[in-house]
């Protein structure tokens, strides 16, 4: 796997989030309340406090009842609307996305990873923007056709209609994600080469901390770079004391799994995964990969008892049982059998692990993902739902932040709007963490576009002049602006988990799913909020 | 706004559809249909021959795929473009190369695109793997990917010269072309190809070389009917007889003697002289006449009318032999197609496969025999010496595995040896031949078995 | 005014009772004025409109198409916004969602939910008043064998014809049993035979008890089943009062007969000039709200801005 996302801090993200609730609300109500007081005196603001009594009476007399009528109502909609018309177009990408995707090329792993990739990114797009399109229609027609009367003029509130045409278009989504999960299991298992089948599983990894001793021994948080544009890996080089180690905690002998080694013959080994990449500054030997080797090592006691010495499988990966009983090899403790885990394991229960390349002149590249030790692997549709529960989040929010684009704007807009939103939160992320950065010269919108206009080096300093200052304060504002939107777009990467189920791993609860439920929550709550203060404060006639 | 008003407005609007109908129509138009003169477009088409069943085969799927692109086939395109990027830098091949079909699905008839991916694959994706194997798996689908842009589009010559040069230069070139070579003809995923080859890219197992020949005269054939815009068109068309030379000095590379390796010295000497050198060319340089390699006196004074004609005539075969390193290769083949030059190559293989297991007065004999046999046959081709070649090397070679021998059996090295001239004369390229030499020793010494 | 705007507010969600004749409906000094995107005033639909609906009467709007009926109906149920003025409707404010409990309301169109059919429509609104399943059931049939669509009612409404969408429009403004029931147009694409029913329903209703506000072009079903009534030109609010008041003209005098010849009729003008009675006119009579209706709007016109007095 060649991500792997830190794990995310549920505390932290929620405090921050109940602060800019709160500020955010605070700030609505005190604007409103002096635009109120502006607009009618004091009788502007006795209405205004009856109309807040009022929001909070329509919050607390939610009615299940009602809600199930509307969502009902709303899921009928879609449905009458053929909705499920998207089972067609499924049904042809499925027909021939084999076309698209088949190679007969295909090495096995990568036909599993080019087939689920395709699958979850379809499905997931393809529920999107059906989803997109449902939820923004729905209000804005209602409100033309004027349907809408006859539910306002009953006891429904409006929040309740918000709320529930959201959970009426996520029922509308729910059942097409439901069929279409189960028949792109079935698709990608009969899909899939026979030969990778295998590779349709959930490894269950226990991720590692690494660091890394350079070519003398001393310990460095990164290797060497080799000049590649990817930094993901940093390398040590062959046959020196460059060391890349891993630190795992909470080592127990429940993590040993029963191996099968080459001969055939089957033990209770730790199994260890790794994927390294090979660097060669010379030739070498071109029969074989380069050669590494792990290494055990005790820091209580500074033991170090070497467990294999392999050759590395690169962009592939391989995996290796480190048996429970190891041999010494030096002068002193040759001969000596060392237990994994009453000799090995340090006493706050951590496994050590080194890893070193053994031919001399050559280079081993690793990161922190490249080595887990792989507990037995749960069944590939744990995490291929897994993946999908992150799709249907996705659509959640789409339909929440859909349906309350449509609260304020008609459908068309509504579309464009969200469809943006989404757009660039999934899109343009990084390039947006790029701006904001300031690892750029040349300045922001204004000033580079000065600079190129002028044909100016962009480490020149600007005249100092009000000019220069004005077009300073006009990209200052823009960066603010730019700030802000980067900090209300949704992080997206949460939702996708296909990297995970491609590469056949499990997908990462506290990386990847928990943080993917919070951020629903987290937009869902506010969205209703919004939603129904739209829907509120707007007379309910076609405009 | 009264009636009338509003209906002379549309009558006017009516009016302009028209108008601009007219122009699409009369450009527009398909041709085919029984009363209908084609638009102009359309006969434009039939003339270049850009439609696409001209180009070559249709695909269904990058049909559909356009259809339902409707016009962001662009915008599309450059967003796949970049996550190839993406996926090339953070090293996911298998999703570089679906993207890279999604691009040439919708793009299939830009060359360049299939020229640039294929390499892209064959040897800049190839060259990322540590395994010779992997390396090996990535070239193929290089070569794999072309293919499909060969049949695409049926009248292009370039891609068939680049499969050429992926089949012929890559394999038989590059560093691992021991393994490439013997992986081209069996397979390393036994397991699929059950020890045979790769039917996709060399379906009846032969040389790489000879494969590439194949393609290169595809190439050739195509390129009668449509220009290739990568080399000049007398190297261009050179390619499938030069395929004969490499194939043959490859032979000698691998240790292959005797009759079959003089037989392809032969086969490439009289391709290269009575087929590449009879073709004609028609060169700015004098375009009144035409012109062919192998141009004696006679043929010269028979192209041409005046004396500055015959001039110029002379000067532009003259230039483009050189271009084509004709005559090098003209002597080299008829030198190598001479027994005693087989003689001598195998006498020094040999020599060294003698030397390697210590059978030192057999490699004695054989040494001094093959360089004798060397010093003939050079000094009946002089012009060999003037170019820098691998024969140079080889003759280095053989003086080099001369000395290990006199040195292991106590001797001292005579001065008055059959390669002296080259040995004297070629000292810079020493280090790079002894290297090379011990390299091939101590592999040969590591794996006796092989042959 | 009896009802206290303030105090009602306040208690929210209990439910204040009405006793006969008070007001159930109190609208002060209402206007609203129609804006554009930018916010501008496009049309003023109604004009400081004061006026008092009380328990258990019929009460009429009338007036000329586009004179305001339809605004102030919407207004009454919050689904406008007043530009100025107040309303107090069942004793809580316009905005307020918990009055509706009590409310029917059928729209000028029938607005209902095209993909939905008879029963499922009734249903629906049912469960928006959280009527229990029996209950529901038991009103829908009711209202269905009421309106007289039970025949259709698996039919879904996209298919209904306009008299038959009215009908089931009427049946889900009556679905929570209704104390204050108003109904806009509520004759309007129905057939003479709808009409009649809906004529009888209305008094059967009022006999209930029921507060009903009715807007209605069809002015001699209006005479028949009105208590009072208000005429509405130009969103100004031009004659309001008991109909049966102001159709009795206090200085004429309507002989009605049957099989009276003409010699007999030339006989009884005789008689009554000489009593000095002046423009006698003896024929057939006319609908006088419809003379009302007619002199209001033609009064109306020539001297803007007045209220009439009848
Ligand atoms: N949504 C709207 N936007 C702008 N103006 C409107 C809107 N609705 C009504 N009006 C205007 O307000 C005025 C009053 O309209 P309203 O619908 O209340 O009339 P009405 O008395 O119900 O007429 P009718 O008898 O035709 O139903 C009219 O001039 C109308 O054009
Ligand atoms: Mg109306």
């Amino acid at each position: 796997m060649d991500f792997l996302p830190d794990v995310f801090n549920i505390s932290q993200a929620v405090g921050q989030w109940l602060l800019v609730l709160l500020v955010g609300l605070v700030s609505i109500l005190f604007i409103t309340f002096v635009s109120a007081l502006i607009g009618g005196g004091v009788k502007g603001a006795s209405r205004y406090g009856d109309s807040l009594v009022e929001s909070l009476s329509d919050l607390v007399s939610v009615s299940s009842t009602r809600c199930y009528a509307l969502a009902k109502l709303t899921f009928t909609e879609a449905i009458r609307r053929k909705a499920l018309f998207v089972f067609v177009i499924f049904a042809i990408l499925f027909m021939f996305a084999g076309w698209f995707i088949s190679d007969s090329n295909q090495r096995p792993k990568e036909a599993v990873k080019v087939h689920v990739t395709f699958i979850l990114n379809s499905l997931s797009w393809l529920t999107m923007i059906v989803m997109l399109l449902l939820s923004c229609i729905g209000i804005p027609e209602d409100i033309r056709l004027r349907s809408i009367h006859t539910v306002v003029t009953k006891p429904a509130r409006r929040f309740e209609i918000v709320l529930s045409r959201m959970l009426g278009y996520i029922g509308v989504g729910t059942l097409l994600l439901g069929v279409m999960s189960v028949t792109s299991l079935i698709w990608i298992y009969r899909q899939v080469p026979e030969a990778a089948r295998s590779e349709l599983t959930a490894r269950q990894p226990i991720w590692g901390d690494i660091s890394f001793l350079d070519r003398v021994g001393t310990l460095t948080n990164a290797g060497i770079n080799v000049g590649d544009i990817w930094d993901f890996r940093s390398y040590i080089e062959g046959a020196t004391k460059g060391r890349a180690i891993w630190r795992f905690e909470n080592v127990t002998p429940e993590m040993l799994t029963t191996v099968t080694s080459e001969s055939g013959e089957k033990k209770e080994a730790l199994r260890l995964e790794s994927r390294f990449e090979a660097f060669r500054s010379h030739k070498g030997n071109m029969n074989r990969g380069l050669n590494f080797q792990y290494i055990i090592l005790n820091p209580d006691n500074k033991l170090e008892v070497p467990a294999a010495t392999l050759q590395v499988a690169e962009f592939i990966g391989r995996t290796d049982g480190i048996p429970r009983k190891l041999a010494g090899v030096t002068a002193e403790d040759s001969g000596k059998i060392y237990d994994l885990f009453d000799d090995l394991v340090a006493k706050d229960g951590s496994l050590t692990v080194a890893v070193a390349c053994t031919d001399p002149g050559q280079y081993l590249g690793m990161a922190k993902p490249d080595l887990f030790i792989r507990l037995p692997d749960a069944p590939f549709a744990l995490s291929f739902f897994k993946a999908m529960l992150g799709i249907w989040l996705f659509m959640v929010l789409t339909v929440a932040l859909g349906v309350t684009a449509s609260t304020f704007v008609k459908g068309p807009f509504a579309i464009m709007v969200t469809f943006t939103f989404i757009m660039v939160g999934n899109t343009a992320r990084e390039f947006m963490d790029k701006l904001l950065s300031n690892k750029w010269t040349g300045g922001g919108l204004f000033e580079s576009a000065y600079r190129i206009l002028t044909y100016m080096n962009d480490t020149t300093e600007l005249p100092n002049n009000p000019g220069t200052q004005l077009i300073k304060w006009v990209d200052w504002m823009l960066n603010g602006f730019l700030w802000l939107v980067q900090q209300i777009l949704p992080n997206f990467s949460y939702f996708n988990m296909a990297g995970y189920v491609a590469n056949g791993f499990d997908v990462d609860n506290m990386r990847s799913l928990v943080p993917a439920i919070v951020v629903t929550i987290g937009y869902l709550i506010p969205c209703v909020l919004i939603g129904y203060y739209c829907l509120r404060s707007r007379e309910l006639e076609a405009k | 706004m009264n009636q009338s008003e509003s209906r002379f407005r549309k009558l006017v609007y009516l009016g302009f559809i028209v108008l601009l109908l007219i122009p699409i129509v009369v450009l527009g138009m398909p041709g085919g249909g029984k009363f209908s003169t084609p638009g102009v477009l359309s006969s434009m088409r039939s003339e270049f021959e850009l439609g696409e069943s001209d180009i070559g085969k249709i695909d269904p799927t990058s049909a559909a795929m356009n259809m339902v692109l409707l016009g962001f086939r662009g915008i599309a395109v450059n967003s796949l473009w970049a996550s190839v990027e993406h996926y090339k830098n953070t090293k996911n091949w298998a999703q570089m190369k679906s993207t890279s079909d999604a691009i040439i699905r919708l793009q299939p008839h830009f060359i360049s695109v299939w020229r640039f991916t294929s390499w892209n694959l064959a040897f800049n994706v190839s060259a990322e793997w540590d395994s010779v194997k992997d390396r090996f798996h990535w070239v193929k689908e290089g070569a794999k990917f072309l293919q499909n842009g060969i049949d695409i589009n049926a009248k292009n010559p370039d891609l068939a010269w680049e499969e050429g040069r992926i089949i012929g230069f890559k394999i038989g070139m590059s560093d691992e072309s021991r393994y490439f070579r013997k992986y081209f003809k069996s397979d390393p995923d036994v397991e699929q190809f059950k020890g045979g080859p790769d039917p996709k890219i060399n379906e009846q197992a032969l040389d790489n070389y000879l494969v590439a020949r194949d393609w290169y005269i595809k190439a050739n054939d195509r390129e009668l009917n449509q220009r290739q815009r990568i080399l000049d068109r007398t190297l261009f068309r050179s390619y499938p007889a030069r395929s004969y030379f490499d194939y043959a000095a490859a032979l000698q590379k691998d240790g292959v003697f005797g009759e079959q390796t003089r037989v392809a010295w032969d086969d490439a000497y009289r391709d290269w002289t009575t087929k590449y050198g009879r073709e004609i060319f028609r060169v700015p340089e004098i375009p009144e006449a035409e012109m062919w390699m192998e141009m004696s006196e006679d043929d010269i004074s028979g192209q041409v009318k005046t004396g500055d004609e015959e001039r110029r005539l002379r000067k532009a075969v003259d230039d483009y032999q050189k271009i084509v390193n004709y005559r090098y290769w003209r002597d080299r083949a008829r030198c190598e197609r001479d027994p005693q030059m087989a003689d001598a190559h195998r006498e020094i293989y040999e020599a060294q496969v003698a030397y390697g297991e210590q059978r030192l007065t057999e490699a004695k004999a054989l040494v001094e025999s093959g360089m004798k046999n060397f010093g003939d046959m050079l000094k009946k081709y002089p012009d060999l010496l003037a170019v820098d070649d691998l024969l140079l090397e080889d003759a280095l070679t053989a003086v080099l595995m001369w000395q290990y021998i006199l040195k292991l059996s106590g001797d001292t090295p005579t001065d008055d040896y059959p390669l002296k001239v080259i040995w004297d004369s070629q000292q810079g390229r020493l280090p790079d031949v002894q290297a090379r030499l011990d390299r091939w020793l101590l592999e040969q010494s590591r794996n006796p078995d092989k042959k | 005014m009896s009802t206290d705007v303030a105090t009602s507010t306040a208690a929210f969600g209990s439910s204040t009772q009405f006793s006969a004749g008070e007001p159930v409906i109190s609208i002060r000094n209402l206007s609203k004025d129609y804006r554009d995107f930018w916010g501008r005033p496009k049309v003023k639909a109604l004009k400081s409109l004061t006026m008092e609906v009380r328990k258990g009467e019929v009460f009429g709007l009338l007036g000329p198409n586009g004179s305001g009926k339809t605004t102030t109906m919407k207004l009454l149920l919050g689904l406008l916004f007043p530009t100025e003025g107040e309303i107090s409707i069942l004793g809580r404010p316009a905005t307020d969602v918990s009055k509706n409990e009590r409310i029917g309301y059928l729209p000028e169109e029938s607005y209902l939910y095209r993909f939905l059919n008879a029963e499922e429509t009734l249903d629906f609104y049912g469960r928006l008043f959280r009527l229990p399943a029996n209950v529901r059931k038991q009103r829908t049939e009711e209202l269905l064998e009421l309106v007289k669509v039970s025949h259709a009612r698996k039919r879904q409404l996209k298919e209904y014809s306009k008299g038959m969408t009215r009908r089931i429009g009427l049946a889900q403004a009556l679905i929570n049993d209704p104390e204050l029931i108003l109904l806009d147009e509520p004759t309007s694409g129905l057939d003479p035979l709808g009409n009649r029913d809906m004529k009888d329903l209305i008094i059967k209703l009022k006999e209930q008890g029921k507060t009903i506000v009715m807007c209605s072009h069809l002015l001699a079903d209006v005479q028949d089943v009105c208590d009072r009534i208000a005429i509405l030109y130009g969103g100004e609010l031009k004659v309001m009062g008991r109909v049966d008041e102001l159709v009795k003209e206090q200085d004429a005098t309507q002989i009605r007969s049957s099989k009276l010849s003409d010699a007999a009729a030339a006989e009884v003008r005789e008689v009554l000039r000489k009593h000095g009675a002046t423009d006698v006119q003896i024929d057939q009579p006319t609908s006088s709200l419809e003379d009302l209706f007619l002199r209001t709007v033609q009064e109306s016109k020539e001297r803007p801005g007045r209220r009439i007095s009848v």
